[in-house]
């Protein structure tokens, strides 16, 4: 007989193959469909994300804000606020810091590097964070569902960096819409000369450090509380209020912390499109590890192998960018068909239902 | 008698006709609801009823093929996603969100890999209207027969889901399962037969709601639909998932909608990202105003059949 713990890292375990075994059937059938060698575009994918040293390194880059902004879903999922605002608060994030340091351009005040990358990370986190919140007072003040809110945020979002990229912050000595640039004191160093990796690895790593550590707190237990039941945790004497108040925070804040990280590490600026769908990725990723936060980072590290690998396949094949879309929610949907595979057939057996 | 001058009384036609694009999701939203599923996917169902309706319109060039196309389509993933919800472990939000974003990858990724990159993209004709042969002409009712036919089925789906939730056993059935599907299961009810039928009928309105967009706008662009499908759930609660609301509710919505071409055609110096962001805005105010109504008890919360 089993005890209750391996058998839990048994079927985990179990799942895990399976889904992988699932995902690699689907994705060669969708190959298949859209009329690619499948072998070949496997070995284009390994090959643009594990082939070379700057190759990996392009994918630690893509790293940085899909691990944020999955954490960022796991926290607020697991609390029960349905934060699908992500991609707004990303932008968000970025729009705060391009405008504070166009603004700091125009008064002539240059901070110190250092200090510089400290205003990058809090006006990035408390930007995102507050948007955040801004969802959570109109739900709780209002009753308006969050979900409908955050969704058409994210819209809002993206209109108001088109009109800023166009409009007032646009930078006229370029022909394409790009904002004015960042100040050089407000970039992250790049680590290693010649590639785009930047000092956000190294505020990742805190981070990850952090979300470890978090989820050992009371903190991270109340909060899952509240997410699976408010009246429990009402009647066993929460503040439920106060602690989904600081879950938005923090969910609000590492999205918008992300977007803070992508514009002063990548682009340096503003530019259309800027987000490129990453809020969504990270609600992917949060439901794929089943919004545990230990294995979204690792499920994170994942998909941006893939979305990594993805990208010479698409300049080769000319396939457009959404059929990557595609292909994550395949992976995602394999993952839940191998869970209720696994349930059912230990039902079956019954010796592995517990 | 009031004299309307021939540009605004065209004005007042694309109006009315633009009224379903919002109306059919709605009442979709609307009866996904009564019935106690959240029915979030409705943004993704609405983009890939568009582009299945703008593919098969545009290779058989019959509109009544297309709408029919999109509305199967619908209907088999209304039939998924009442299946996935009753047998696995997804949640409501879940499979929403998920569907969304499916639909969302999917509808471009299908039309990207069949139309492909053009300098000038393929359109469709638009909807015609009911009659427009010169037998027509008679002077007051000509105002009604230039509006096409879908406008009126959107009036008539409206009275219709109107006697059914209110006038028929189904309609009972159906609002019971919405406040407490257990007790109406007790009673005799068959539960799980009810919430298929009324996931399938409601994801053909939303699909069918998509399909009117690309029917009357000629095109399908990536994203076309752009946040209508949040919309409706906004304008659901809005409504008080009533049906007979529906219909003023989305009129009201398309008029904003449409405020926004006339601003932007009148002053110019406006940057058009304001008007853009009107209806978004309008959906928020609509949330925050509208306190929570007799919304359906059972909303979006798990059901399970009971063991007998």
């Amino acid at each position: 007989m089993l005890d209750q713990k391996s058998f839990f890292l048994g079927r985990s375990i179990l799942v895990f193959l399976l889904t992988v075994i699932l995902s690699l059937l689907l994705s060669s059938l969708f190959f298949l469909a859209i009329g690619l060698n499948v072998f070949e575009a496997y070995s284009i994918i390994i090959r643009g994300s594990l082939g070379s040293p700057g190759r990996f390194l392009e994918v630690l880059v893509k790293f940085v804000p899909i691990t944020m902004t999955s954490l960022a879903a796991v926290v607020a999922l697991n609390a029960g606020f349905y934060n699908i605002g992500a991609e707004g608060q990303f932008i968000t994030g970025a729009i705060v810091v391009t405008g504070i340091s166009i603004l700091f351009n125009q008064v002539g005040l240059e901070p110190p590097l250092f200090l510089g990358l400290l205003i990058v990370l809090a006006l990035g986190f408390f930007s995102g964070g507050g948007a955040a919140l801004l969802a959570y007072v109109l739900k709780y003040k209002f009753n308006a569902n969050e979900i409908v809110f955050t969704v058409i945020y994210n819209i809002l979002a993206s209109l108001m960096i088109e009109y800023l990229v166009v409009g007032p912050w646009r930078d006229l000595s370029i022909p394409e819409p790009l904002s004015l640039p960042l100040q050089p004191s407000m970039r992250m160093p790049v680590l290693i000369q010649g590639t785009r990796l930047h000092a956000g690895v190294l505020v990742l790593s805190l981070i990850i450090v952090g979300i470890l550590l978090f989820q050992k707190t009371i903190f991270w237990y109340m909060l899952r509380l509240l997410g699976q039941s408010q009246l429990v945790s009402e009647l066993s004497g929460l503040n439920t209020g106060k602690i989904l108040m600081y879950a938005c925070l923090i969910s609000g804040g590492l999205a918008g912390l992300a977007g803070g990280i992508e514009v002063s590490g990548v682009h340096h600026r503003l530019v259309r499109g800027f987000s490129q769908g990453y809020g969504f990725i990270g609600l992917i990723v949060a439901y794929t590890s089943r919004l545990n936060a230990t294995t979204s980072i690792v499920t994170s590290f994942f998909y941006s192998l893939i979305l990594t690998g993805a990208d010479p396949l698409q300049r080769i094949y000319k396939i457009p960018y959404s059929a990557i879309y595609v292909l994550l929610a395949l992976i995602l949907a394999s993952s839940f068909i191998a869970d209720f595979l696994i349930r059912t057939i230990g039902k079956r057996v019954g010796r592995w239902s517990l | 008698m009031v004299i309307i001058s021939e540009a605004l009384y065209g004005y007042i036609i694309t109006i009315i006709s633009r009224i379903p694009i919002i109306l059919f999701p709605t009442l979709g939203v609307v009866l996904l609801q009564k019935t106690g599923m959240l029915g979030l996917g409705c943004e993704g169902i609405m983009l890939i009823g568009a582009v299945v309706s703008y593919l098969v319109v545009l290779y058989t060039k019959n509109f009544v093929i297309g709408l029919l196309a999109s509305i199967i389509v619908s209907m088999i993933f209304g039939y998924f996603y009442v299946t996935l919800l009753d047998k696995t472990r997804f949640t409501d939000m879940a499979l929403g969100v998920i569907l969304w974003l499916f639909g969302m990858g999917f509808s471009s990724f299908l039309y990207r890999a069949i139309i492909g990159v053009r300098p000038i993209y393929p359109t469709i004709e638009q909807l015609p209207p009911i009659c427009s042969w010169s037998l027509c002409e008679i002077p007051v009712l000509v105002y009604l027969t230039r509006l096409n036919i879908l406008v009126y089925v959107a009036i008539l789906a409206v009275i219709l889901m109107h006697l059914v939730f209110y006038k028929t056993l189904f309609g009972i059935s159906l609002r019971a399962i919405g406040d407490d599907p257990r007790s109406a299961e007790l009673s005799g009810v068959l539960v799980s037969n009810i919430r298929l039928r009324s996931s399938i009928v409601a994801h053909a309105l939303m699909g069918l709601g998509g399909a009117y967009m690309v029917l009357i706008t000629g095109g399908f662009t990536e994203n076309l639909t752009g946040g209508r499908g949040w919309i409706a759930i906004a304008l659901a609660v809005l409504s008080g998932w009533e049906p007979k609301n529906v219909l003023w509710v989305s009129a009201m919505f398309t008029v904003v909608d449409s405020l926004q071409y006339y601003i932007q055609a009148t002053f110019p110096v406006i940057p058009p990202q304001l008007p853009l962001s009107m209806p978004y805005l309008t959906a928020i105010i609509t949330l925050v105003l509208v306190r929570g109504r007799s919304q359906p008890a059972y909303l979006g919360k798990r059901y399970e059949k009971v063991e007998t």
